[in-house]
Parts: C-alpha cells; sequence; structure tokens
C-alpha cells in the first residue's frame, strides 16, 4: 500500500512542478507567472480543486513516449471567485510550450463539460505555442473539439479567455469565440499566421507585437476586450470583472453589496451638457454619477472610443451601458462602434443584463472608407442588437438623436421599455444646419444675405425642433426627466421591470447581418 | 450580516513594504504593522474623493483617488501612490517586469477625418501636459486635442483652415526638456 | 438704510455680499457675463442683468452698462466687492453723480492712496513709518557710509537700473558699507552699463502684517486689529491669519494708531487696509492702502465678531459706527487659505475645466466663501480662485489642526487644485511655530510641490489606511451573492423545462 500512497505523491509533485524548475525560471524571467501561480491568484484561497493532475499524453512518435510530464501541460478544475462557482484552465507554457495535444484537449473539454452541466462559468488562461505537431492530427482534433464546446456553451455559461502568452494559428479561435478577450500588454499575443509567415507571403516586416500584441488588439482590432499591465493585475481585474457576471442565462445577475442610496440626486448634472451644441463633453462622468458607488468596468476602452460599453451596478445588480461618447469623434456611429456596441448588448440580453443606452448620436459616418467598409450591414448589427434583445432596456437622450441613428440607438420603436430624455434633448432627423440647406434650399438662394437667411431658418428650426416635446408628444419620449433625478428614474424603472416577460416566435435562430 | 475576516496584506508606498495584519468587519478593522496597533473605524463608501476614518479614536480625513489597483492617498499635505495586496500577490508582483512607459507623446495625430478649426500654437512654445493645441471640427463637432506631456513644439505641419485625413500627423513634439525640474522619487 | 444693492462683482465676493444683504433685508442685484449665466452669484441674487461678452473688459468694467442696470434694477447702492471696479475713481464718480451710494470711501481717498508716491508721502507726514532710504544717487563710498548710518544698519545697496539680484549688496554695519558700494557699483557696471546706486533699508526676514480700518462718515475711525499675509507665491498671498504669531500688543497699538491716523488724513470711511512691511526686530515701514474689502477680510470677521460688509453697508447708508476701539478684542484665531484650480506640481499652471465633485468641508469653526458649485465651471476667463476656506480657533493650533483637517476634506475633482499644496504649508514645521516671512515659499518650494510620503510613521499610518481599502474592499465582494434564492438553472434543468 506505501509504495502506491507515495507514488501518488511523487506523481503529484511531478505534476506541481509542471516543465521543471529551469522552464518555471525561464517563465518568470519572461515576467510570466506559471500555470499555478495564476490560478492561485485568480481564485480565492484554497478553493482550487484539481482535475487530471495525473493525466500523461499516449503519443509514441518522435520520441515522445519517453517524455512524460503529469497534467500534460495544462491545468484544470475548478475553484471559487468570492465564493461563486467557476471552471478553470489554465495552459502551462513550461511544458511543451503548452501545446496542445490531445489528451491536453480532452481534459480542457471535461471542464467544459462540467461548466456546462453545473451552469458555471468558464475561464480560460491561454499560454500555449499552438498545436503539439508530434501528435499531428490528433492535436487538430483536440482544438475542433474545444470551438465545438465554445459555441454550445456560448449564450448559456459566460466564457471568459485571459491570452497570457503565445495564442497563434487554430488556438485563437477558441478566445474568439468566448464572451470576452483579456490580454497582458507585452508578454501576450494572438495572431492567425505570425510575423514569418507574414514575411514569406506578403513581404511585410512586423513584430509579433504589432501584429498581435495587447495594444494592437485593444485599440486596433477590437479583438481584445481588456487589457493588462502583467499577470497578478489581470488576475485581479478578471476576479472583478466576475463578480459583474452571471453565473448561467438562467440565473439572474448576482447582487453585490450596496450602499448608495437608490435615489441619491446629482445637480451637477443638470450642467452636464454645454451651452453649445457643438462643444463636447464627458458622457463618463454621467455614467459614473448614475451607477453604484461610481464602479463602472468599461469593456475596450481603448476601441471604438466614439461609443462607451461597460457594466455597472443600480442597487447592487448588474446593468450593462451603452454610450455614445461625443467627445470622440462627436459619438459617431460607425462600423467599429456598431460592431463593438452590438456584441455587447447580446451578451448581456443571453445573460439577463439589463441594457441602459445614454444617447447622443449626430448621425452615422459618412464616407467612402464607410460604405465600403459595410457599415449598412454592421450598423443593421446593431440594430438588430438592440430590437432582439428582451432583458430591461431603458434609454436615455442626453442631447442629439439624429436621423438613423436615433433609430438605431435602442429607441421606442425598437421596444425598448422606458425611453427618457433629458430636457436638452434635440430629437431630430438631422441637425439644424443640414436641415435647412435641404428644406430651404431656394429660399437661403435668393436671399439678399443668403448667410444671414440660413441662420435665421436655422435659428427657427431649432427653435422647433432642438427639444424633447415633438418626440414626448407621440410618446416615443416616455418622460423628459430632470437630469438631477436620472439615477432615482433608472433605479425605480428596473425594479418594475425586474419581471418582464416577452413572448417571442418560436424560430431556431435569427439571421443578424454579420 | 456582518462578516469578519483576517487578511494579511503588504502595502508598497515609495518602493518600501508594510506587512499588515488585518482583523475586518465592515464596521472597522484592527490592524498591526511594525508591532504597532492600529484600531479603524468608520464606514467604507467606495468612490467617495474624500473619507474620513477613527484611526485609533482620532477622527482624520483623507483624499483617495483609485485607479486599477493603484490607490492615491493624501493628508496633511502629504501624497503617496499606494498598492495593497495578499501575500501570494505581493510574492508574485516582484517577478513582474518594471514597464517603461511607452512615449507616443511626441505627436499630435488627427484622430479623425475633419478640419483644422482653430491652432493654439506655433513651433518653440513650451507647453504643459494636457495643453490644449488645436480644434478640429468633424461632424460639425469641435474636438479639442491637447498635449499628453509637458513639451516644446517642433513642428506645425498643418494650418487653421486645412482639412486633414484621420491618423495625419498635425503637429511634432519635443518631449525630451530637461529633467532638472523632474522631482519624482 | 439702503434697499436694494447692485453687487458689481461675480465668484465668491458676490456671494458673500449677497449673503450679508440677505440677513439685513436688502434687496440684492447681480450682474453677469454670458459666461456667467449659470454662475452662483446669478442664482443667489434677486435680479440678475448679463451686461455682455465674458472678457471681463467687455462686461464687469463695463460702466455704462452697469450704471444701465443701476437704472433698470432702481439700486440704491452698489458693492464692488474687490477687483473690477471696487477702485475706480471714474466709476465712484459716476455713482455720486447719479446719487447712487457707493459702498466703499470716497473717490478722494481712493485716488490719494491709489498713487505710491502720494500714499508714501501722505503717510509719511500722518506720522506713519515709512521705509527709510536716501532718494538720491550715491556718489561715493564716504557718502554712502554717512547715508547708511541715518537709515540705520542693515542697509541695501541697490543699482538704480538693477533687477533680478544683480548690482545689490546688503551692508549690516559700518565696516562693510564700502565694499558693498563698490562692489554694487561695478557689477551694476559690468551688468547694466550704468554705475549709479542708491540705499535703503534692508529688511531682514520680511513679514507682510496688514491693519483693517473701518471708518464712518462722521469721522470715527477704529483699527479691527492685524493680519498677517506672509505665505505669499510671486506677491500672491495664500495662506492668511489673524491675529499674527508675531506682533505683540505694544506693535498692535502702534500699528492701529497709526493705521487710523492715515485713515483720518484722507477723510476715510468704509473699510480699507493699510498694509506694511515687518522686519526681525519688528520694527514696521508702510507699504500702501487698500481702499476697499480685502480677499482675506473674513479672518478678521472671524477674530473680531464683526459682519465687515453689514459695517459698509451702514455706513455707505450714513449710519456711524456703533462700537468703539475698547469694544474691539481678538477672539480666538482664524487661518484662511486660497483653494485655486491650479496645478503645484506644474509650476502652478492654472486648470480649467468642470467641477466634477465640488463638496466643501463642513465642521465646528470651518467657514466656506465660495462662488461656485458642483458641476460649475473654471473658465479661462477669470481669476482660478475656487474658494476660501476659513476657519476659527480658539488658539492658533487649534485654528491651524482645524485648517488641515478642513483642506483634507476638500473634495474637488475635475480640476488639479492647489489643496495638497496648502496643506503642505500649513503642516510645515516652520508654519506651525509662526516663524515664516515673505520668502518662505518661494525658499521652501523653489519647483512648486508634488506630494510624498514624508516620515516612516505617516507612510505607516498611509499603509495602515490603504490595507483598510482593501480589506474593506474584499470584505464587500465576499458578499456577491446570487439574486435569486434558488437557481432557476437547477429547477429548470432538472425537470426538463428548459432544454
Amino acid at each position: 500500500m506505501n509504495s502506491i500512497a507515495d507514488e501518488l505523491q511523487r506523481r503529484h509533485q511531478l505534476a506541481e512542478l509542471g516543465g521543471g524548475q529551469k522552464r518555471i525560471d525561464a517563465q518568470h524571467n519572461k515576467g510570466k507567472l506559471t500555470a499555478r501561480e495564476r490560478l492561485l491568484l485568480l481564485l480565492d484561497e484554497n478553493s482550487f480543486t484539481e482535475f487530471d493532475a495525473l493525466k500523461q499524453h499516449r503519443c509514441q512518435d518522435f520520441g515522445m513516449a519517453g517524455q512524460q510530464f503529469p497534467g500534460d501541460g495544462v491545468v484544470t478544475g475548478y475553484g471559487h471567485i468570492n465564493g461563486r462557482l467557476v471552471f478553470v484552465f489554465s495552459q502551462d507554457f513550461t511544458v511543451f510550450g503548452g501545446s496542445l495535444s490531445e489528451t491536453n484537449a480532452e481534459k480542457i473539454c471535461k471542464v467544459m463539460d462540467k461548466a456546462m452541466e453545473m451552469g458555471a462559468p468558464l475561464i480560460g488562461l491561454n499560454d500555449s505555442g499552438g498545436a503539439r505537431i508530434q501528435e499531428g492530427v490528433a492535436s487538430l482534433g483536440g482544438y475542433a473539439d474545444i470551438f465545438l464546446r465554445n459555441v454550445e456553451a456560448s449564450g448559456v455559461i459566460p466564457q471568459l479567455s485571459i491570452v497570457m502568452g503565445p495564442c497563434a494559428g487554430g488556438a485563437v479561435y477558441s478566445p474568439a469565440i468566448t464572451d470576452f478577450i483579456g490580454m497582458v500588454k507585452d508578454t501576450s499575443y494572438m495572431f492567425v499566421t505570425g510575423p514569418d509567415v507574414v514575411k514569406t507571403v506578403t513581404h511585410e516586416e512586423v513584430t509579433a507585437e504589432e501584429l498581435g500584441g495587447a495594444s494592437t488588439h485593444a485599440t486596433k482590432s477590437g479583438v481584445c476586450d481588456i487589457t493588462f499591465e502583467n499577470d497578478v493585475e489581470a488576475m485581479r481585474q478578471t476576479r472583478r470583472l466576475f463578480d459583474f457576471l452571471p453565473l448561467n442565462n438562467l440565473d439572474s445577475a448576482p447582487t453585490y453589496p450596496c450602499d448608495d442610496p437608490f435615489d441619491r440626486r446629482e445637480p451637477s448634472l443638470n450642467t452636464l451638457i454645454p451651452e453649445s451644441d457643438t462643444q463636447p463633453y464627458e458622457i463618463r462622468e454621467l455614467i459614473e454619477k448614475v451607477v453604484d458607488h461610481r464602479d463602472f468596468y468599461e469593456i475596450q476602452p481603448d476601441y471604438a472610443r466614439n461609443i462607451l460599453i461597460g457594466f455597472g451596478r443600480m442597487e447592487g445588480k448588474t446593468v450593462g451601458i451603452v454610450a455614445n461618447n461625443p467627445a470622440v469623434l462627436a459619438g459617431v456611429l460607425d462600423i467599429d462602434s456598431s460592431r463593438k456596441a452590438a456584441r455587447f448588448i447580446r451578451f448581456c440580453d443571453a445573460f439577463n443584463i439589463p441594457v441602459i443606452t445614454f444617447v447622443d448620436v449626430p448621425g452615422f459616418m459618412p464616407g467612402t472608407q464607410q460604405e465600403r467598409g459595410g457599415i449598412i450591414k454592421h450598423g443593421a448589427k446593431l440594430l438588430y442588437a438592440y430590437a432582439e434583445a428582451t432583458v430591461p432596456k431603458l434609454t436615455l437622450i442626453t442631447r442629439k438623436a439624429y436621423g438613423g441613428a436615433y433609430d438605431v440607438m435602442s429607441s421606442k420603436h425598437l421596444k425598448s421599455d422606458l425611453n427618457l430624455a433629458w430636457p436638452t434633448a434635440e430629437i431630430a432627423v438631422m441637425g439644424a444646419k443640414g436641415a435647412v440647406e435641404i428644406l430651404n434650399r431656394r429660399e437661403i438662394a435668393s436671399a439678399e444675405d443668403p448667410a444671414v437667411e440660413a441662420l435665421k431658418l436655422e435659428t427657427s428650426y431649432k427653435e422647433r425642433f432642438a427639444n424633447p416635446f415633438i418626440a414626448a408628444e407621440r410618446g416615443y419620449v416616455d418622460e423628459v426627466i430632470s437630469p438631477d433625478s436620472t439615477r432615482e428614474i433608472l433605479c425605480k424603472s428596473l425594479r418594475m421591470l425586474e419581471n418582464k416577460s416577452v413572448k417571442k416566435p418560436f424560430k431556431k435562430h435569427g439571421n443578424i447581418p454579420l | 450580516m456582518t462578516k469578519r475576516m483576517k487578511f494579511e496584506y503588504f502595502v508598497t508606498i515609495e518602493g518600501e513594504s508594510f506587512e499588515l495584519q488585518i482583523d475586518a468587519d465592515d464596521q472597522g478593522a484592527q490592524i498591526e504593522v511594525n508591532g504597532n496597533p492600529y484600531r479603524i473605524e468608520g464606514a467604507f463608501n467606495p468612490g467617495a474623493g474624500v473619507q474620513q476614518f477613527a484611526v485609533n479614536g482620532e477622527l482624520m480625513s483623507f483624499r483617495i483617488t483609485e485607479e486599477d489597483d493603484l490607490l492615491t492617498l493624501s493628508r496633511h499635505g502629504r501624497e503617496v501612490r499606494t498598492r495593497a495586496m495578499h501575500r501570494i500577490e505581493h510574492q508574485l508582483q516582484s517577478l513582474m517586469p518594471e514597464k517603461i512607459e511607452q512615449d507616443t507623446s511626441s505627436m499630435v495625430i488627427s484622430p479623425m477625418p475633419g478640419k483644422v478649426l482653430r491652432l493654439y500654437v506655433k513651433p518653440g512654445d513650451r507647453l504643459a501636459a494636457g495643453a490644449e493645441v488645436c480644434v478640429l471640427e468633424a461632424m460639425k463637432m469641435e474636438n479639442v486635442l491637447y498635449t499628453e506631456k509637458e513639451c516644446t513644439v517642433e513642428e506645425v505641419l498643418v494650418a487653421a483652415g486645412d482639412t486633414v485625413e484621420a491618423d495625419q500627423l498635425l503637429l511634432s513634439l519635443n518631449v525630451d526638456l530637461d529633467e532638472s525640474t523632474d522631482t519624482t522619487p | 438704510m439702503l434697499k436694494k444693492i447692485l453687487i458689481a462683482n461675480r465668484g465668491e465676493i458676490a456671494c458673500r455680499v449677497m449673503e450679508t444683504c440677505q440677513k439685513m433685508g436688502i434687496a440684492t442685484v447681480a450682474i453677469y457675463s454670458d459666461a456667467d449665466k449659470l454662475a452662483k452669484h446669478v442664482s443667489m441674487a434677486d435680479e440678475a442683468y448679463n451686461v455682455g461678452p465674458a472678457p471681463t473688459a467687455e462686461s464687469y468694467l463695463q460702466i455704462d452698462k452697469i450704471m444701465e442696470v443701476i437704472n433698470r434694477s432702481g439700486a440704491d447702492g452698489v458693492h464692488p466687492g474687490y477687483g473690477f471696479l471696487s477702485e475706480n475713481a471714474e466709476f465712484s464718480r459716476r455713482l455720486k453723480e447719479a446719487g447712487i451710494a457707493f459702498i466703499g470711501p470716497d473717490e478722494k481717498a481712493v485716488a490719494a492712496m491709489g498713487d505710491k508716491i502720494t500714499s508714501k508721502r501722505l503717510a509719511a507726514e500722518a506720522g506713519v513709518s515709512t521705509i527709510p532710504g536716501f532718494d538720491g544717487v550715491i556718489q561715493d563710498a564716504d557718502q554712502a557710509a554717512t547715508v547708511a548710518a541715518e537709515i540705520g544698519y542693515p542697509v541695501m545697496v541697490k543699482a538704480t537700473a538693477g533687477g533680478g539680484g544683480k548690482g545689490m549688496r546688503v551692508a549690516s554695519g559700518a565696516d562693510d558699507i564700502a565694499e558693498a558700494f563698490r562692489a554694487a557699483s561695478s557689477e551694476a557696471l559690468s551688468g547694466f552699463g550704468d554705475d549709479r546706486v542708491f540705499i535703503e533699508k534692508f529688511i531682514v526676514q520680511p513679514r507682510h502684517i496688514e491693519i483693517q480700518v473701518l471708518a464712518d462718515k462722521q469721522g470715527k475711525t477704529l483699527y479691527l486689529n492685524e493680519r498677517e499675509c506672509s505665505l505669499q507665491r510671486r506677491h500672491q498671498k495664500v495662506i492668511e491669519e489673524a491675529p499674527s504669531a508675531f506682533v505683540t500688543p505694544e506693535v498692535r497699538q502702534a500699528m492701529g494708531e497709526q493705521s487710523v491716523k492715515l485713515a483720518q488724513a484722507v477723510g476715510y470711511h468704509s473699510a480699507g487696509t493699510v498694509e506694511f512691511i515687518m522686519d526681525a526686530d519688528k520694527k514696521f515701514y508702510f507699504l500702501e492702502m487698500n481702499t476697499r474689502l480685502q480677499v482675506e477680510h473674513p479672518v478678521t470677521e472671524m477674530t473680531t465678531g464683526l459682519d465687515l460688509v453689514e459695517q459698509m453697508i451702514r455706513v455707505a447708508s450714513g449710519e456711524s459706527l456703533s462700537m468703539s476701539q475698547e469694544q474691539i478684542g481678538i477672539n480666538g484665531w482664524s487661518m484662511e487659505a486660497r483653494v485655486y484650480a491650479e496645478d503645484p506640481a506644474r509650476g502652478f499652471l492654472p486648470s480649467i475645466g468642470r467641477l466634477i465633485d465640488y463638496k466643501e468641508p463642513s465642521g465646528e469653526g470651518v467657514r466656506v466663501d465660495s462662488g461656485t458649485f458642483e458641476g460649475g465651471e473654471v473658465s479661462i476667463y477669470y481669476d482660478p480662485m475656487i474658494a476660501k476656506l476659513i476657519v476659527w480657533g480658539k488658539d492658533r493650533e487649534q485654528a491651524r489642526q482645524r485648517l488641515m483637517e478642513a483642506l483634507d476634506s476638500f473634495d474637488i475633482r475635475g480640476v488639479t487644485t492647489n489643496l495638497v499644496f496648502l496643506n503642505a504649508l500649513v503642516s510645515h514645521p516652520a508654519f506651525a511655530s509662526g516663524d515664516i516671512s515673505t520668502g518662505f515659499i518661494g525658499e521652501e518650494f523653489p519647483d512648486g510641490y508634488s506630494g510624498d510620503g514624508g516620515n516612516d510613521q505617516q507612510k505607516e499610518l498611509f499603509a495602515v489606511i490603504a490595507g483598510y481599502l482593501r480589506a474593506e474592499t474584499r470584505l464587500r465582494a465576499a458578499d456577491v451573492h446570487a439574486s435569486d434564492a434558488d437557481s432557476p438553472w437547477k429547477i429548470l434543468k432538472r425537470t426538463g423545462s428548459a432544454s
């Protein structure tokens, strides 16, 4: 008996060490933590329970038979984040560069299956050189097994991917399907083909960082949702994000302790909108003053900054926030901002998170770049996401709601539950200048002083349309509210909408314009 | 429900590390550091810019700014950036590389296609960080561009009234000023 | 008594004056520029009138427009506050012609004190001590010695063309004077091509002490004791207090009596301030007289119990002062800190923007005079002073402690402020002991201030608070829980209602 106990202990010790001390040191020297260290930081103290610690690969080719590491390059299991269940896998770069083997994939699939049974989120910590080439097609099969489960789990349990090292080739498609991708600056990268292949095929010279580093994906491609300074911060921030999310699509979002009064008045919001309608302001101030304790977790803060998305809480319960940002490109809707917001809204809808939309939008971005890029279909995604969502939807128009963008931004017509407007709201087909140029072209042309005439007409257009009343008269706006009472009204509305139920026609799934 | 938990935290301030034993509930905490006991009382109100606590019975106000996991605290004319970590975080933090801030501050780039409405600077001007450089008009909205760092203007590549493309270089700046006035420790 | 007062000012002082008017049951009229439509002084007033665009020259300094508002509103008195038109002789004259009471001194007194040379001459004639000096050019070392002996050592030999510290030499006694003269002359010649020098009294560790006077039209003139404003940055007062830790009762009385004499000599009525410079030997010398309400007047109010604005209004209404000099005491101690939107870490550059958060401190002995509100704007057009924080304590140390706490609980976000810098001054050991001079800030903080952790004990306290905040954050997070008592996942999945 003793020998079995001893052997067990020996194997566990081996598993703990991953690829061995030398490789661990190498990992540390790169500024990266090991798979197990990361889990220590991610999960509550002593809460991690491991599966398959002793699992080994079955590969016989290329001299692999003699190289065995218990666990085979990925640490899997479950644990808790602030007491709530979560399933995890953490790829171990110290073992065969974290490469994905058939057995390795089986381990990941096992926790994914468990997460789906238990209705608990999955967090993957990616740090892998790619497929285990020695295993050939078995490794490829492993990837696809994971992809399939990612897709099945999509919309059932929240899936988070934190990329903390290389993630290249086919491997990128698992994170790509998950709900949020976090990346660590300077030590992680994601690309379908690496710099060497790029050079061979297109003769472009590019570094891994430029091609697929955290900042590239956070600012240019929009692939990355959150960036972190280092591994320690990554795990801390992931815990913070996790606290906003429900465990599954049947649960409500969790309740967080809150002693911020629901009826807190913010008189300063009465002066948030500048006097001149061409002057920008910070919509973030409105968001922070409306949510509990100013706690706003922004997603994709550096991508398509003309729209803001992120999580906050109202009376302790998670809400998703979408806001045009007048300080960047006047808050215009374009391809990137439409896609950014649309995907976020669909996440919220899938996981019972009410969506609050703050509208100050001058319209869609004109230009060849946008039209050729397919703004028609990308803008439609946002429209589709809002129209399709059945979670409570609250909309507040702070200033401009012009043209088609008015319709798209969670308007009454798309079955938003409550549409509010500040007195500064201007709901119109377009701004005064543009409207007058079209409506009064002849009058302006024939006037003695066209500029003066245009200005006169603009002023009268503004007086008539630059207000929320016409929309309110038609019921497109449910209420015109005083800005200082915004939080109170939103909180009360969310309480009222708590048990909202919607009947939808049967369908397999819609056909969102991808 | 009153929760009570014990913590062992390490707080770094100006490179120095303090080891804290904390026994906390939602009313306050008993904290020991360097053998000195502290009794802290006072509700914690996340997000407030100023908070008052009773420290060993004495009421004290602190100015608090949070950004990610850095906490800036100020009191009585002193101001520090702090980071509080539990033991494992503290140990592993030491493995994290020191990051040198990337410098993207020597250029002012147009964030969008638009028209230069006003230009506030000329070559040779010395500017503070956050100074207004120019105003771009796009979508009939005015967007102010600012400097990221203290700098002098090297070259102005556009004039008021010019139409510019997205990502176009508008001004180049010299941020390599002599560091004699730099007081950061 | 006046019935309706127009306040020809903006910001905190306009609000301050209106508060007293309201207390006295007097109607108030505000004027405002386009940039101030939403300002606090506008909403506080019973009536408000726009007087033009944001730049002061086109609005607050427009005498014609203000006269028109006076006409339209029917105001019978004008309080000018400080700055703007408060010492403008033409404005006073126009008001007099229109039969409107100017709440301030007579224009003649304003004119007399507005001119440096005249005021110094008048002061000397009234028996006020002025800085001894010899106006003429010094010809040689012998003459320098004679003049220096007359003035009294230490003296400063200064180049007439001088500047920037060049061509300046201090002689502390008869032994040094010849060398000082020679060095200053030669330096002046090489530096400015002009070797002419003159001699004046050298003030060692100068302190700025000023006397508040109050006079009625019937000829009664009182002094309300001193204020010390030695903490200055580039001649801008930063921290003021009353009384001064440096002034003795004898010196106070001498300064007060001289100030009264000067006020009487120019037929002064209303509130005014006689500014002195004082050396290490407590010898004081007249600098100038300000013929208006001072920014720092609250510290006098806090220690005398008098409302200076009320007294000014009563005097302007023709009432005589009801108190006597003997009744003016000093009750406790008061300090004032000027809170500015500026960045001490960047050469005190003004910081413009929206006051995203603005919460004033409160508590025993704390007073805040401000003209703004949360959501208000610090604009490029006006002085970036956000507020004046005034405290009272039973003694200097209590006042100082209260000021330190109040500065720490002033919550201003959106613009950079000098709050931490102010507190670095107030908590400085030299300030605590009262050992200050007008050169203090320049010597102690030559490069501004960006804050540090202080000594080990201070850092330990910060560590404790940082740890406490993290622990409390973690405690809250530990309380995160599912909203539903029983997870629908379990119910629906197990019953097969959801596939």
